[in-house]
C-alpha cells in the first residue's frame, strides 16, 4: 500500500516548503534590520551608513516581493 | 426530475459544508493578524474573506484530485455524496463549538468513505488512496510547519533579536499584513477547490458530466462565494484558540507563522497534493512558539487540537455512515435526501430562533 503514495512529489513539497519559508523570513527579517538601523543612523547624523543600510533594506524588499510575485505566478500557473 | 432535486440538495449541502468550512478556517488566516494586533478583527476577516474568494479561480488542481482517488467514483451515487456532506458538517460545527482547529478536509473525506462504506461496502473505498491523500499528508503538514516555522523564528531573532522593539514590531506588523494575505490567497486556492471536487463528484455520479469534463464555472463561481461568505462570518472560537491559547504570540513570531504556512500551503497547491490549511497553520503557530522556548506552547491545547485531528475522520464518517444509513432506511434514494435536509433545516431553524429569542447574534462568534 505505502507504494501507492507519491513520495517523489512529498519530497518535492518539503524541500521547497523548506527553503521559501526559510528564504522569505530571511530576507524580511532584513527589511526590517536594516529599516530600524537605517534610522538610527540618520538620527545620529550618519547619514553614509543610514544610506548603505537603507540600501541593503530596498534589495532586501525587492527580493521578498519578488519572492511573494513566484508565489503568485506559481499559483497562476497551475 | 427527482434525480435532479436530489442532485440540487446536495449541492446546496455542499455549499453549506463550503460555508462552515470558510468560518471554520478563517482562524488560519486571521488569528495571528488579530492576535498581534497586526489588523483590526473586521478588517482582517473582510480581507481573508476577499482573497480567498480571489484565490479560488486561480487553480483548479485540488478539484481534480479530491474527487478521485479515494472512493470508487462508479459506486458513487448523489445520497452517498449527500451523507458525506452531512457528516463533514456536523464534524465542522462540533470542532468549532469546542473551539478545536481540525481539517474541514479530512471531515468531508471522512463524511464520504463513511456513507460509502455503508453504501456499497469495502470496495467503494480505495484505501491507499485514504493513505496517500489523507493519512500521509496529515503526518507531514504539522510537522514540517512546526520544523520550517521554528527555524524560521530561530534566524528572525538572531537577525534582529538585539533591535530596538518598536521598529522590529512595526515591521513584523506590517510583515503581517502580507503574509497574512498570502495565506489567504493560498487557502483560496486550496480549500474552496474541496468543494467543486464534491460538486464535481455529484454531477458526475447524477450523470450530469464525465470524469474527463473540466469543473464548471457555476461551481467555481459558488464555491468562491460560500467560502468566502463563510469566511467573513468567521469562527471566533476557533480564532481565539489558535491566536492566543496555544501560545502567546509576538508579530515576529506571527510572521514566522503565517509566513512558512503559506510557503509550506503554496508548495502543496503547486503539486496539486491536498493538504490541510488548519494542520498546517496550527503547526506553525506552535513551531514559531517552541523555537522560541519550548514551554512557551500550551502542549495541553495543542494536545487537545491533535486528539481531534485523529478523531475527525472517523467521527464523519460515522456521521456520514449512520446519515446514509437514516436514508437507505427511507427506502428511496431520492426520499431521504428530502427528509433528512428539512429534518436538519428544521432542527437549525429551532436553533436560530432560540438564539435569537435569548437575545444573541446570528455570527459565528458566539
Amino acid at each position: 500500500m505505502l507504494a501507492a503514495v507519491h513520495w517523489g512529489t512529498i519530497g518535492r513539497v518539503v524541500w521547497v516548503s523548506l527553503a521559501s519559508g526559510i528564504a522569505a523570513a530571511t530576507v524580511f527579517s532584513l527589511v526590517v534590520l536594516a529599516s530600524a538601523r537605517a534610522t538610527e543612523h540618520r538620527h545620529a547624523g550618519r547619514s553614509a551608513v543610514a544610506f548603505g543600510f537603507g540600501v541593503l533594506g530596498t534589495v532586501a524588499f525587492a527580493v521578498f516581493a519578488a519572492g511573494i510575485a513566484l508565489g503568485v505566478h506559481v499559483m497562476l500557473q497551475k | 426530475m427527482a434525480d435532479d432535486l436530489v442532485l440540487w440538495i446536495v449541492v446546496a449541502t455542499a455549499l453549506a459544508f463550503d460555508f462552515t468550512n470558510g468560518f471554520h478556517d478563517t482562524a488560519n488566516a486571521v488569528a495571528t493578524s488579530i492576535s498581534t494586533r497586526a489588523m483590526p478583527p473586521n478588517l482582517a476577516v473582510g480581507l481573508a474573506a476577499s482573497l480567498n474568494f480571489v484565490g479560488a479561480f486561480l487553480s483548479l488542481a485540488v478539484a481534480a484530485t479530491i474527487a478521485t482517488g479515494i472512493v470508487e467514483p462508479d459506486l458513487i451515487t448523489p445520497p452517498i455524496v449527500f451523507a458525506g456532506l452531512i457528516g463533514a458538517i456536523a464534524w465542522n460545527l462540533a470542532t468549532w463549538y469546542f473551539g478545536l482547529p481540525a481539517s474541514s478536509s479530512h471531515a468531508l473525506i471522512g463524511g464520504v468513505v463513511g456513507s460509502a462504506l455503508v453504501a456499497a461496502g469495502p470496495q467503494a473505498v480505495i484505501f491507499s488512496g485514504l493513505l496517500e491523500k489523507v493519512i500521509v499528508p496529515a503526518l507531514i503538514a504539522p510537522v514540517l510547519a512546526f520544523v520550517v516555522a521554528g527555524v524560521a523564528i530561530l534566524i528572525i531573532h538572531r537577525i534582529v533579536g538585539r533591535q530596538r522593539p518598536g521598529p522590529v514590531t512595526r515591521g513584523f506588523r506590517l510583515g503581517q499584513i502580507v503574509s497574512g494575505s498570502l495565506f489567504s490567497l493560498s487557502h483560496g486556492t486550496n480549500d474552496a477547490q474541496k468543494t467543486m471536487g464534491i460538486i464535481f463528484l455529484a454531477l458526475v455520479a447524477n450523470g450530469n458530466l464525465s470524469q474527463s469534463d473540466d469543473v464548471p464555472t457555476w461551481v467555481v463561481v459558488s464555491a468562491a462565494s460560500a467560502i468566502a461568505l463563510g469566511t467573513y462570518v468567521g469562527g471566533w472560537r476557533i480564532i481565539r484558540t489558535m491566536g492566543s491559547r496555544i501560545i502567546k504570540m509576538d508579530p515576529a513570531q506571527g510572521f514566522a507563522a503565517q509566513a512558512t504556512g503559506a510557503a509550506v500551503i503554496m508548495s502543496a497547491s503547486h503539486a496539486g497534493f491536498p493538504l490541510s490549511t488548519t494542520h498546517v497553520i496550527s503547526g506553525a503557530i506552535m513551531g514559531a512558539g517552541a523555537g522560541k522556548r519550548v514551554s512557551a506552547v500550551r502542549w495541553g491545547v495543542a494536545g487537545n487540537i491533535a486528539v481531534a485531528w485523529v478523531l475527525t475522520l472517523p467521527a464523519a464518517a460515522a456521521v456520514g455512515a449512520a446519515t446514509y444509513a437514516v436514508v437507505a432506511l427511507l427506502g428511496s434514494e431520492t426520499l431521504g435526501p428530502i427528509v433528512v435536509s428539512a429534518v436538519l433545516l428544521a432542527l437549525l431553524s429551532v436553533a436560530l430562533g432560540r438564539r435569537l429569542l435569548a437575545g444573541r447574534t446570528l455570527t459565528a462568534e458566539g
